[in-house]
């Protein structure tokens, strides 16, 4: 079987002829090592079987940028049997940068020049058979999107052949190439020997100390003749990159872009923010309600699968332990799922599409206030929903000092679980104005997230200069969309899934084991205490709440219910009577699916049920309001949850969660110390 | 004002100019190398973002690209027509 690898500048289409060409039974991964998404597939073409492979896209192989060391690391060390180059139609000379630095490589290779549609509107014609002619090796026109040229493709594979290099260094340079590429023996010799002399290096090159200085030497040499190597190369390759566009492309009038109009909005300096702020919101709103007659549904389950367990008889300590363990834990695992699912898709089409650069435009300036590219800022609005989401979608950025410091502010955005909490005390304790107080508190978390943005700006100073493409305006492909969204979940329910299962277990043992007649749950609350003193806090079971709270914020409310009113228990259930609870709560999910589009423009109210009131009513009783202001912003500051803390070890290590940890505590503790102060200084 | 080269950062929306050279760090000048800024290509800026930055421009009329004001300071042009 062939391996095939996809090399080309970004979104040129690589991943979306990758899905096409798999009839959309593609698998999308990540790259061993790291968190750079890829897609591959197996494809049959005649008798023979492809191995299909989606490289990080990259503008030059040497490049600084992540993506391209991978990419030129696969290369180097694992060289394919076909490199197939894709190009978009519409740009040919930017991209043939690359292509003439591929054909340097000794593998066989052919050329797609994708896009052709948005290219012939803008009035760009490219002829394959001239480029053939000047390069040698197969071209093929495609559009990805419409499955056009997609068996020329796969025939053209089998013509692929290894290419003359197309770029001529000059008579002095070439005798350099020459005799430093004669002591190479890997196939991209010549390519390693131009690399050298251009004074580049990587450990993962198959070259010795001794070449490299004899490189070196003859680099020295050079520079009376032809100036610093690395541009002068650079420069050849420009001018032959233009040479055999200028012979190949034939540009006529442009048939318009219906783009300008659009553009107009969202990228004018007032009406773009606002649009954007609009969208993403609607967006957001939109994934909410989709899934949240869903989060429901898993409830309904896991209660029913906890009611099949009683009946079939398991029962005392064993029973508890599954069903509140193992069972709540899983539920709160999946519930996660239909939301990531949802914002994934969101995301994706932000991106796919070309809106999330057209947001990075708009919100540039505002980012760079905090060192940070302008596309960071759609992590940020996403954490709003769900940080977990948040997290996974750092990945968009390319710098990994970027991608960490959004990622230590995405804890401090308040999320959906955290907004009933919020919403109760603000409802029990400031009857009189709630929806302020909240507000003032999604305020103060995007505050600290911004001031935890700019030290950490003064800290990691290099500030990566940001320049980036604004793609035109693209209808994404509904299968690819579908299939990353849905194997980015997979990996949320298999990574995240055993750190939160495992979190939820714990904390049931803390609750049920004995320690001197008492529970570890309620020793380890009483022992924090004196602590939680300090804000006014003096109840050892709003404590304890804040416990399994770590685990998930959704749970404090249930946790605080538990501890003032003691447990709800579960009752056995029926198996035919559980089919129909599970029936009836699908029914309702869709139900409320479909109900969820009109919802999205309503304004959300705040319905307080009838059992927390019950509860208000307790909690009213061991608090005071500053006290109560002081629970409200560490709840909305410590860690958001074990699912988030689980994100950033995937994503950065655990060294990088463990600091995140502690840093949110420390934040909490002396925001909701120093508030509950400043409240009893004013009110007395 | 100072009679140097003009660069791509003093041009206003609307205007086109042709890239006469990069200059600045290297790794900068690698960038915008690859992304298609290198002399001979012609510019012309077709958007700001708010307050000046970022620099929207069309590369050789196809290629959309947003720079930084700061960054843009290093890309030396001539003003076209
Ligand atoms: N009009 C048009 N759009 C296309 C074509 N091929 C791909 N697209 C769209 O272009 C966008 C980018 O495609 P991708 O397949 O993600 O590009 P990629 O090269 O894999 O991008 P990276 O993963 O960033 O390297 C998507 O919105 C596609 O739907 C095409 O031939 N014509």
């Amino acid at each position: 079987m062939r391996r095939v690898v996809f090399v080309g500048n970004p979104n040129t289409g690589k991943s979306t002829l990758i899905s096409a060409l798999s009839g959309r039974r593609m698998e999308v991964a990540n790259w061993p090592g790291t968190t750079v998404e890829r897609i591959s597939a197996e494809v049959e073409a005649g008798s023979e079987t492809f191995r299909l492979v989606d490289l990080p896209g990259v503008y030059d192989l040497l490049d600084e940028s992540p993506d391209a060391e991978i990419t030129l690391r696969e290369l180097v060390e694992n060289p394919p049997d076909v490199i197939v180059n894709v190009l978009d139609a519409a740009h040919l000379e930017r991209d043939l940068h690359l292509t003439l630095e591929l054909m340097e490589m000794g593998i066989p290779m052919i050329l797609i020049l994708n896009m052709v549609d948005e290219a012939r509107r803008r009035g760009i014609e490219v002829l394959p058979s001239k480029i053939e002619e000047e390069l040698g090796i197969p071209v093929v026109e495609t559009v990805a999107v419409k499955g056009e040229g997609l068996d020329e493709l796969l025939s053209a594979i089998d013509r692929a052949a290894i290419p003359v290099p197309p770029v001529h260094y000059g008579k002095d340079v070439e005798v350099a190439i020459e005799e430093i590429a004669s002591k190479i023996s890997h196939p991209a010799r010549r390519w390693l020997a131009v690399a050298l002399l251009m004074g580049e290096e990587r450990d993962f090159f198959p070259v010795g100390a001794s070449l490299k200085e004899v490189a070196d030497v003859w680099r020295e040499r050079l520079r009376s003749e032809v100036g610093d190597s690395f541009l002068y190369m650079e420069g050849r390759r420009i001018s032959t990159a233009r040479g055999v566009a200028s012979r190949v492309v034939f540009r006529g009038k442009s048939r318009g872009m219906i783009q300008e109009k659009l553009d107009a909005l969202l990228m004018n300096p007032v009406a773009g923010p606002v649009a954007m702020l609009l969208f993403l919101i609607l967006a957001f709103r939109f994934a909410f309600f989709l899934s949240s007659p869903w989060v429901e549904f898993m409830g309904t389950l896991s209660r029913v699968l906890g009611g099949w367990l009683l009946t079939a008889g398991v029962d005392g300590m064993f029973a508890s332990f599954l069903i509140e363990g193992v069972i709540s834990g899983a539920g709160t695992v999946l519930s996660f799922a239909p939301v990531l699912f949802l914002f994934y898709l969101v995301l994706g089409f932000m991106e796919l599409s070309g809106i999330m650069a057209r947001m990075a435009f708009v919100l540039d300036t505002l980012m760079s206030f905090i060192g940070l590219p302008g596309k960071s800022f759609a992590p940020l609005m996403m954490a709003f929903g769900c940080n977990v989401p948040a997290i996974y979608a750092t990945r968009t950025l390319e710098n990994f000092r970027d991608r960490l410091k959004v990622a230590l502010m995405i804890p401090f955005m308040s999320c959906s679980a955290r907004l009933p909490v919020l919403v109760l005390f603000a409802a029990v304790f400031f009857p009189r104005n709630p929806v302020p107080v909240v507000l003032s508190l999604y305020l103060l978390g995007a505050m600290v997230a911004f001031i935890t943005g700019s030290l950490l700006k003064k800290l990691f100073r290099d500030e990566s200069p940001s320049i980036f493409e604004i793609p035109p305006y693209r209808m994404p492909d509904p299968g690819l969309l579908l299939g990353i969204s849905w194997s980015r979940t997979l990996e949320f329910i298999r990574g995240a899934g055993t750190i939160i299962v495992a979190g939820v277990v714990l904390v049931w043992f803390t609750m049920h084991m004995h320690l001197y007649g008492e529970s570890i749950y309620r020793l380890v609350s009483g022992g924090m205490l004196p602590l939680f003193r300090l804000m006014g806090v003096d109840d050892w079971r709003l404590v304890g709440a804040l416990i399994p709270g770590f685990v998930s914020k959704e749970v404090i409310i249930g946790a605080l219910a538990v501890g003032f009113q003691g447990a709800e228990h579960l009752s056995p259930i029926g198996f035919v009577e559980g089919l129909s609870m599970i029936r009836d709560a699908f029914l309702d999910a869709v139900k409320g699916s479909v109900e969820a589009p009109a919802l999205i423009f309503g304004i959300p109210g705040f319905r307080i049920p009838p059992v927390e009131l019950t509860l208000g009513a307790h909690l009213s009783k061991v608090l005071t309001p500053a006290g109560a202001l002081a629970y409200m912003v560490f709840v909305l500051l410590y860690t958001p949850c074990l699912a988030t803390v689980a994100a950033i070890k995937q994503e950065f290590g655990g060294r990088w969660a463990l600091l995140s940890i502690v840093y949110q505590m420390t934040v909490a503790f002396i925001l909701a110390v120093l508030f509950y102060k400043i409240a009893v200084l004013i009110h007395g | 004002m100072p009679s140097g080269p003009l660069t791509l950062a003093e041009l206003e929306v609307g205007e086109e100019a042709k890239i006469l050279s990069i200059e600045g760090p290297g790794f900068l000048r690698r960038k915008l190398i690859y992304m298609g800024l290198y002399p001979g290509t012609t510019v012309r800026v077709f958007r700001k973002g708010p307050a000046g930055n970022p620099v929207g421009i069309i590369v050789d009329d196809v290629l959309l690209l947003a720079v930084r004001r700061k960054d843009a300071q290093f890309i030396k042009v001539r003003r076209k027509g």
